[in-house]
């Protein structure tokens, strides 16, 4: 049984504050670390020097859970040459080739990124506490998001094209 | 492979699909068709996460944040001001600001868009209103936003040089001539179109007028100096420049203008989040693209395709012209930067051309592209804020980009435009 529209905007918006919240952490981190650099140089002169790996770390979650976020409201970059000039239902068909392939690259990409991790489990960040899984899980949140985003939108397809109306 | 690599990647591009996915999925078919695809699937995550796991990087959010804050702040409204009482008594009055305002912003934000959409939101229904031919408006906007990636600081000579891996301050240095040759042009233009249909003047400001004006668009006209002159001089990185210009624009926003708000500030940190995620997720997702082409030569196919009509360095820098032109028909500048300098490079070292000369020669070719249907960036925004059908808004713009081309031959043919400055 397909879940109910109201659940899935649910998720969907649930999923789209957690986004938020990371994606903004992540750059207000790049701005903090990035100022904090020069501030320290000429004022503080302390001798912490991981100013950048840490706002790359922010720049890492920036750009995954941003980029999931922009897919998410539709503000990702597309050139979209033929949308006025082909029929509707072909529109349709369209869209849903690309949620289902863009579903199962992100699935893959997913799949893999657990090897990627746990090597980067083992790569200490020089400076600081952290291993490279810190910034790389960022694409698996990333990934996970985008799934689910993509596999929303299917669902919804799939009901108007049965005839039923779902929220936008 | 390759070829099939690049054909799935354009019919997807063209079909509708996101720029970034389609170089994904170009690269899962490439994948595929190696000796052991799932395994060497496992580069995919990584090349996208080396793709973006950058140092270099870091001053793009900044400078579109930069841009954001500004717009929110009132920076951009005394910058229109100060444009206003200099170049207002000029015929065509409020297109020669506009392409004044963007010259001085583009100092600061370092994106097109950014500055197309601040400048636009401005200008666009007050040239309406003065009665401009419908589609001027947009053309004049859309040509003038061009100047944000070729003057410094820009997100395309950043993402050229972490490319390229070459000194991103010459290249800034080096967008300075052409920029200011492009800026002087359009305003030419504007005087010409502006005398031919009678769009009128403002009156001619005082100088006590100008001075105030000055004095009260002071603190954004410190930003273009603090970032040139700081990184210039060795004062900060290019990173520290864009996170001091960050945190001066939003302070300058919320205690000198006064305009800055909490629910703005929380709205901009939203928007710069998710501008800067779209453009660097393109690198992320041309990680295991590149790797691609890299592991399959493709720099080797097109030098001797290149290299097949002539080895003169101005013919085969003409040729690459025409062929970033092409390519710039159907790909936005940023992915065809991040597909085709490191194909290029090689070729221009080969050539024993200027790094700073052809960087500027490549950026300039591409981002006439944003002037330019079918995918012109810039004419979308600039449709889209001014509600301009876009038909019009390409007549109005074809002599801002023919002389955004003479820019690009003058300096393809005059090096020193591009490298006088670099190496002062």
């Amino acid at each position: 049984m397909a879940p109910k529209a109201g659940v899935l905007a649910h998720i969907e918006n649930g999923l789209r504050w957690i986004n938020v919240a990371l994606m903004v952490a992540g750059l207000v981190v790049l701005v903090f670390f990035c100022f904090a650099q020069a501030v320290d140089r000429y004022t503080i002169k302390s001798s912490f020097d991981a100013h950048d790996q840490l706002a790359k770390v922010g720049l890492v979650w920036l750009v995954f859970s941003g980029m999931s976020l922009a897919y998410a409201s539709r503000e990702n970059l597309r050139i979209d040459l033929f949308a006025r000039r082909i029929p509707p239902r072909l529109l349709l068909a369209r869209e849903a080739i690309f949620e289902a392939v863009t579903l199962a690259v992100c699935v893959l990409i997913h799949w893999k990124a657990w090897a990627v991790l746990e090597v980067s489990n083992m790569q200490q960040i020089l400076g600081t506490p952290f291993t490279n899984a810190v910034p790389y899980s960022a694409i698996l949140l990333g990934t996970l998001s985008l799934a689910i985003t993509c596999l929303f939108r299917l669902v919804r397809l799939a009901r108007r094209q049965g005839g039923v109306a779902a929220p936008c | 492979m390759l070829a099939t690599i690049v054909i799935v990647f354009l019919c997807l591009l063209l079909l509708g699909m996101d720029v970034g996915f389609s170089m994904i999925v170009a690269s899962v078919v490439g994948f595929m068709m190696r000796a052991n695809p799932f395994g060497d699937a496992a580069m995919l995550p990584l090349t996208m996460l080396t793709g973006v796991d950058s140092a270099a990087l870091l001053s793009i959010p900044l400078f579109i944040l930069s841009g954001e804050l500004m717009n929110s702040g009132g920076v951009t409204r005394r910058l229109v001001e100060w444009s206003m009482a200099f170049v207002g008594h000029f015929r065509g009055a409020l297109s020669q600001v506009a392409v004044v305002t963007n010259l001085i912003m583009s100092g600061i934000s370092g994106s097109a868009v950014a500055d197309a959409t601040a400048v636009g939101t401005a200008l666009i229904p007050a040239m309406q209103k003065e009665g401009y031919k419908v589609g001027y408006p947009g053309a004049v906007i859309a040509a003038a936003a061009m100047l944000g990636p070729i003057i410094p600081p820009s997100i395309p000579m950043v993402i050229y040089a972490v490319i390229a891996n070459q000194s991103l301050i010459k290249i800034f240095l080096g967008g300075i001539v052409p920029g200011i040759m492009l800026a002087l042009g359009y305003m030419v233009i504007c005087r010409f179109i502006a005398v031919r249909h009678g769009y009128p003047s403002q009156p001619r400001s005082t100088w006590t007028q100008r001075v105030k004006a000055t004095r009260i668009a002071s603190w954004a006209l410190a930003m273009p100096i603090m970032v040139i002159g700081g990184i210039r001089f060795g004062v900060v990185t290019d990173t520290e420049a864009a996170a001091i210009v960050a945190v001066y624009a939003g302070l300058v926003g919320w205690f000198i203008y006064r305009e800055l708000t909490w629910d703005a500030l929380k709205k901009l940190f939203v928007s710069s989040g998710k501008m800067s995620a779209v453009i660097l997720f393109l690198l992320a997702a041309a990680g295991p693209f590149s790797w691609l082409m890299a592991e399959g030569r493709i720099g080797d196919g097109v030098r001797s395709l290149l290299f097949g009509f002539s080895s003169d360095p101005i013919i085969v820098l003409l040729l690459i012209n025409v062929l970033l032109l092409l390519v710039g028909k159907i790909l936005e500048p940023l992915p065809a930067m991040i597909l085709f300098v490191p194909t290029l490079l090689p070729i221009a070292a080969e050539l024993q051309l200027d790094p700073t000369h052809f960087a500027i020669v490549v950026i300039v070719t591409l981002m006439i592209g944003l002037q330019t249907p079918p995918i012109g960036l810039l004419l979308f925004i600039s449709s889209a804020i001014g509600k301009e059908p876009m038909g019009a808004i390409i007549v109005q713009i074809i002599p801002f980009v023919v002389w955004s081309l003479m820019v690009l031959m003058l300096i393809v043919f005059f090096p020193p435009l591009a490298t006088w400055l670099p190496n002062l």
